[in-house]
């Protein structure tokens, strides 16, 4: 590393990143510079988005150090809004939380996780607890006496209250200010903030695109209640963030196509799974796919090692692909293939059905599939994604979130679904099914969509 | 399939008297007891802050929502917080579930507190865990939600549902 100050990082959401010679910078560099960091430039932030919007290309990587330089625009915020500075302790566990907080992700991420069937933070707080990786290494220089502390601390950022995370106590919780977790983990936080402005970018689309700095700028602090609020001129920018999220999910992350690869993946996945299960261990199974790395063979066929995980990236699975296009399964071959080339399966959308016309297709659909002698399992999937695009208070959810809070014309602090009545059409599940098939049944398929979901209709 | 899935969870709905559950939490609680009992759906089920709960019977509700199976009005309780009515329309009866009846029955019968703590300690033991160490894991998850006898109440349910209770 070269011994001049500042270092900059140029990025095309933030354009200057910069790193000062101070204790929390040094640390931030180099936790970037651990192989578990680095490891992110090889997971793309959009998995398989790329198949439809080819500039999707971005990698985690830049994501987090992004999500780390807006952490760093609300941690100078709170220091001018309270005229306080903050503790040094407490910049550092912001700001290296905001930047680990995605260095748990498996390749092609979601789709991953139904393999390993642990969620990525439950990977993020191995990485950091575990002794042997370089990230815990880096955390335990830190000076001071609370270094041991540091990786317990971080983890009350990652707890999602999960039964086999060896998480933090309430005790823990208890060391880190409310506010501070949820500049990285709210509906109003630096992760939104980023990956909403950096998708968008990306993928051409001005969907997602929000007024970030007004954001930031009229960001107030309630510390009685330990949470931010807007004042009443960021309302406007507010909804719009809110609407940035729905569109984006609606036109990129749900987009009929790239479900379509997602779904693919997903089964060649399955598949796979299925035939070491059949062979009875990953070695006897390999030769299926034999040029398969034997990392991720070690993955499917049951719990991959820390290391092991940290071996696979998105260059593993796509390795994976090509050499299922080889396999002697005819399903992994025609799954493996269709990926690496873009064969992708064909959808039926029945967003506006009726349940009597949905299950009416959904059962025709699959008996004719089952006639033409395939297997519906890999040959008619449903697929059913699911987004809430904001959430008001539900102390029946799976875990607290917080809720957006702005100012109304006379300076109370309310909640924003009850100020907008915009917003408040989006506290619903956004929600749908589709079916996929093969391109090579499509026909057939229209047929019974024919005369199920679109009788009658002109 | 999944639409199979999401007529069952129309279906449990509309089992329940008034064709009505009050509370998200409940109507995830007693998906989970029944798959237990038998149930033919596969929900994952990951145990969070409030015990067993599963994304995807909170993304069914919402796809059942759209689809005009069944409707899931918000109300306002106490202190900003909010509480769901989830609502079967009159055909989505169904058959198949006659034989969970008494169970859907004796769960909505019982106190929303109690149903939790019982289908997170029936989680527990579903994981392998002995009665002990499930009832250790329960105390520290839920704290003051055991007390006041509601503890036993859910041990008692789930001995009178045919589960692991001792």
């Amino acid at each position: 590393m070269s011994k001049t100050w500042p270092k900059v990082i140029r990025d095309p959401v933030h354009n200057i990143i910069p790193f000062e010679n101070t204790d929390c910078d040094r640390l931030l560099l180099g936790l970037i510079n651990t192989k578990e960091f680095q490891r992110l430039r090889r997971i793309k932030q959009l998995g398989l988005c790329e198949m439809v919007f080819p500039g999707a290309n971005h990698s985690r990587f830049a994501h987090s150090i992004g999500v780390m330089h807006t952490a760093r625009m609300f941690l100078e915020r709170v220091e001018r809004i309270t005229g306080r500075k903050l503790d040094a302790e407490q910049q550092i566990l912001v700001l290296t939380a905001a930047l680990l907080h995605d260095v748990g992700h498996g390749p092609f991420s979601h789709a991953f996780e139904k393999v390993t069937k642990k969620s990525h933070e439950i990977y993020t707080l191995r990485i950091i607890e575990d002794p042997d990786t370089e990230v815990h290494a880096r955390l335990s220089e830190v000076d001071g006496g609370w270094a041991q502390k540091l990786p317990k601390l971080l983890s009350t950022f990652f707890d999602k209250g999960q039964e086999d995370s060896d998480g933090p106590t309430s005790a823990d919780k208890q060391q880190v200010p409310s506010y501070l977790s949820r500049i990285v983990s709210s509906q109003l936080d630096a992760d939104r903030f980023d990956y909403l402005i950096r998708d968008s970018h990306a993928t051409g689309t001005d969907y997602g695109n929000f007024d970030l700095r007004w954001l930031v700028q009229h960001l107030f602090l309630n510390e009685e209640k330990g949470r931010f609020y807007l004042s009443a001129k960021a309302r406007s920018a507010a909804e719009a963030y809110v609407f940035a999220r729905y569109h984006m999910y609606r036109t990129v992350y749900f987009h009929k196509t790239v479900r379509a690869a997602e779904v693919m993946l997903r089964l060649a996945f399955q598949r796979y799974k299925e035939l070491l299960e059949r062979a009875g261990s990953a070695e006897t199974g390999r030769p299926q796919v034999p040029d398969a790395h034997p990392a991720l063979a070690k993955a499917f066929a049951g719990e991959p090692t820390l290391a092991q995980y940290l071996l696979l990236d998105d260059y593993a699975v796509t390795e994976f692909l090509k050499c299922c296009g080889e396999s002697t399964d005819p399903c992994l071959g025609q799954l493996g293939s269709g990926l690496v080339h873009r064969r992708l399966f064909k959808a039926v959308d029945t967003a506006d059905a009726r349940i009597e016309d949905l299950l009416s297709f959904s059962k025709l659909a699959g008996e004719r599939v089952k006639e033409l002698r395939l297997d519906p399992a890999y040959a008619f999937v449903e697929d059913t994604p699911a987004d809430t695009p904001y959430k008001p208070y539900d102390p029946e959810a799976d875990e607290p979130i917080t809720q957006i809070y702005v100012e109304n014309a006379l300076g109370k602090q309310v909640e924003l679904s009850t100020l907008s009545g915009a917003v408040a059409t989006l506290t619903k599940n956004y929600t749908f099914v589709r079916y996929y098939f093969p391109e090579s049944i499509r026909d057939e398929i229209d047929k019974v969509a024919g005369s199920t979901l679109r009788k009658g209709k002109s | 399939m999944k639409t199979e899935k999401f007529r069952y969870l129309a279906g449990i709905v509309a089992a329940h008297p008034g064709r009505k559950v009050v509370g998200r939490t409940r109507l995830q609680k007693t998906v989970k007891l029944l798959q237990r009992l038998g149930l033919p759906t596969d929900y994952d089920y990951m145990n969070y802050f409030y015990g067993p709960y599963s994304a995807g019977v909170q993304s069914d509700i919402g796809l059942l929502e759209r689809l005009g199976a069944i409707s899931e009005v918000q109300h306002s309780g106490q202190d900003d917080s909010t509480y769901y009515v989830i609502r079967a329309e009159p055909n989505m009866d169904l058959p198949q579930l006659k034989p969970f009846q008494k169970y859907i029955d004796l769960m909505d019968d019982t106190d929303p507190v109690v149903l939790e703590l019982a289908a997170t300690y029936d989680s527990y033991r579903e994981m392998g865990v002995d009665h002990d160490e499930a009832l250790q894991r329960l105390r520290a998850k839920k704290g003051g939600k055991c007390k006041e006898g509601r503890e036993e109440q859910a041990l008692k349910l789930l001995e009178r549902l045919g589960l692991p209770f001792n």
